[in-house]
């Protein structure tokens, strides 16, 4: 294109291009760091979450187990973990494993499936323990 | 500009990419600044201050009493309790709100101050909010157990009954007795004054009426709340036909004396947990019954010797002596887990149903195996009452005080 007195505008040297570039590159990681480090921290807060919920109910499980006569038979575990799932929005799942009052499985979750929590508790260990 | 004279000239278009670059180095530059730190890192922090302040409160058995003050009608205990360990161990910029139950709500209304009403505008003008939770099995409110206090047996055995409900009962338990049988069956139709049993326990027994059978199985036991018996409850009331604790008590019964110690066979049921591998019992003053057992997997009646044992699948305990070595009985059902009842026996009665076969608070109080005859007791009466769940809820909220 030719370029006439009257018409004014920018000649883009070859040197300007090459400081902008390397700025577009930075502009774009820049944003990249932002969104990973949300996404950390998220995490964060959800595997905390799950971490916690899931340590909880095995004390609450061991409580229930160990110091009272409260059942812990699959009906009573299942009702256990729905009112954790209604609490926290987690995913969680108890039962018995084996026909067995002293074996739980503990499963806890986040509904994306990001972070979980699983054990089967022997809790005739926890009587070992004690004694 | 001459030749000796040296500078530079800034051309319009790298004025401009200087412009690119500065603005670049801003956007950089306010990664590492306060604003968006805080909007990764501030809430995670407030967070942690949620579930750690909650976990720190678990963890030294703060939140046990708050809950054993709710469950003693105690709130006012209970609120300054969470509020002075809340505020010991948040730091003064953030604030806090405490809720306990659901459905019923037990507490509600702990805030770092005494103005609620203050204090619940500033929760709910929170730019942000961060939230614990935990469920506890725990009571919050107490645990009604009728007990059946049978006054034409001797007064001795009487008045060890008497001391026996006594050594059971728990702070959280709110135990009513009576020796009124007419009263007894109006609690378990109906209640009486809003008041109904979350468990039954009958220590002992003669014979009561079939009316009386019948509201405890038919209508209590299957709709409402469970039942632990025990002593010659079922040996007495031999002519009601029903498989009641999976036992059809039609005859042959028999009453033996002699046994000196139950074996606890299996330790991985809740009632048996914690007891020892035998419990003492003062078998030579009183007896211990064989009964016709239902067998749950299959409806058939049999009566559990030793060799049955592995066959009857509810039981926790059998009455071990060397002489009848070969004759041994069922002395302690509860359901194990996994079996499916049969032969008759309602799922929920199956469910909510533990029978000792011993004159237990007898033997207690007669200062044989008394402590694991109470802990036996106390565990088989929380079995059959269904348990309880409730969430407990810590907000926190960055925030100023109110005024």
């Amino acid at each position: 294109m030719c370029l006439n007195r009257d018409r004014r505008g920018f000649v883009l040297s070859g040197l300007a291009l090459l400081l902008i570039l390397p700025a577009m590159l930075l502009s774009v990681s820049c944003l990249a760091m932002v969104a990973r480090g949300g996404e950390t921290v998220s995490s964060q807060i959800i595997s905390d979450k799950v971490h916690a919920t899931g340590l909880s109910l095995e004390d609450t499980i061991e409580w229930m187990w160990l110091q009272s006569g409260v059942p812990v038979d699959n009906g009573t575990l299942w009702r256990l973990a729905d009112e954790w799932e209604n609490t926290t929005g987690l995913l969680v799942e108890v039962s018995n494993v084996d026909d067995n009052y002293a074996k739980v499985h503990v499963l806890v979750m986040d509904p994306l499936g990001n972070a979980r929590f699983e054990e089967v508790m022997e809790l005739t260990e926890f009587l070992e323990n004690q004694a | 500009m001459k030749n000796d004279q040296r500078g530079f000239i800034f051309s319009l278009d790298a004025t401009l990419a200087v412009l690119v670059i500065m603005m670049a180095m801003a956007g950089v530059a306010r990664v590492g600044g306060p604003e968006l730190v805080y909007g990764q890192h501030g809430y995670l922090r407030l967070e942690r201050y949620a579930e750690d302040a909650l976990g720190v409160m678990d963890q030294v058995g703060v939140l046990d009493s708050i809950i054993e003050s709710i469950a003693t009608d105690n709130d006012s205990a209970a609120m300054e309790m969470a509020r002075d360990n809340l505020l010991a161990i948040l730091p003064p910029e953030v604030q806090f709100k405490l809720v306990v139950g659901d459905e019923t709500v037990y507490l509600d209304n702990v805030y770092p101050g005494t103005d609620n009403l203050e204090w619940s505008n500033l929760f709910e003008s929170a730019e942000e909010r961060a939230v614990a939770s935990r469920v506890t099995t725990k009571r919050l409110a107490p645990l009604k157990v009728l007990v059946w206090v049978d006054t034409r047996l001797p007064s001795n055995q009487v008045q060890m009954i008497e001391d026996f409900i006594d050594a059971i009962d728990k702070p959280t338990w709110d135990v009513r007795r009576t020796s009124d049988e007419g009263e007894f069956r109006t609690y378990l139709l109906s209640g009486i004054g809003g008041w109904s049993p979350d468990a039954v326990f009958i220590p002992d027994s003669l014979d009561l009426q079939d009316a009386t059978i019948d509201a405890l199985i038919w209508n209590y036991n299957i709709n409402h709340g469970g039942v632990v018996g025990g002593g010659g409850f079922l040996y007495n009331n031999q002519s009601y036909n029903f498989p009641f604790f999976g036992i059809w008590i039609l005859p042959p019964i028999d009453a033996k004396y002699g046994y000196e110690s139950m074996h606890i066979v299996d330790h991985t049921h809740p009632i048996t947990a914690t007891s020892p591998e035998y419990v003492d019992y003062a078998g030579d003053d009183y007896p211990v019954y064989e009964y016709l057992f239902l067998n749950p997997l299959t409806g058939e009646k049999a009566t559990p010797l030793v060799d049955n044992l592995a066959y009857w699948p509810g039981t926790g305990g059998y009455w071990w002596w060397w002489f009848y070595i070969d004759q041994d009985w069922v002395a302690l059902t509860a359901r194990r887990s996994g079996i499916i009842a049969h032969g008759g026996i309602p799922e929920n009665t199956y469910n909510r149903t533990v029978l000792f076969n011993a004159h237990m608070a007898q033997s207690a109080m007669d200062g044989v195996g008394t402590g694991e005859w109470i802990t036996l007791a106390q565990r088989a009466i929380e079995w059959v009452s269904s348990a309880n769940f409730e969430p407990i809820k810590l907000y926190v909220w960055r925030g100023g005080e109110a005024n």
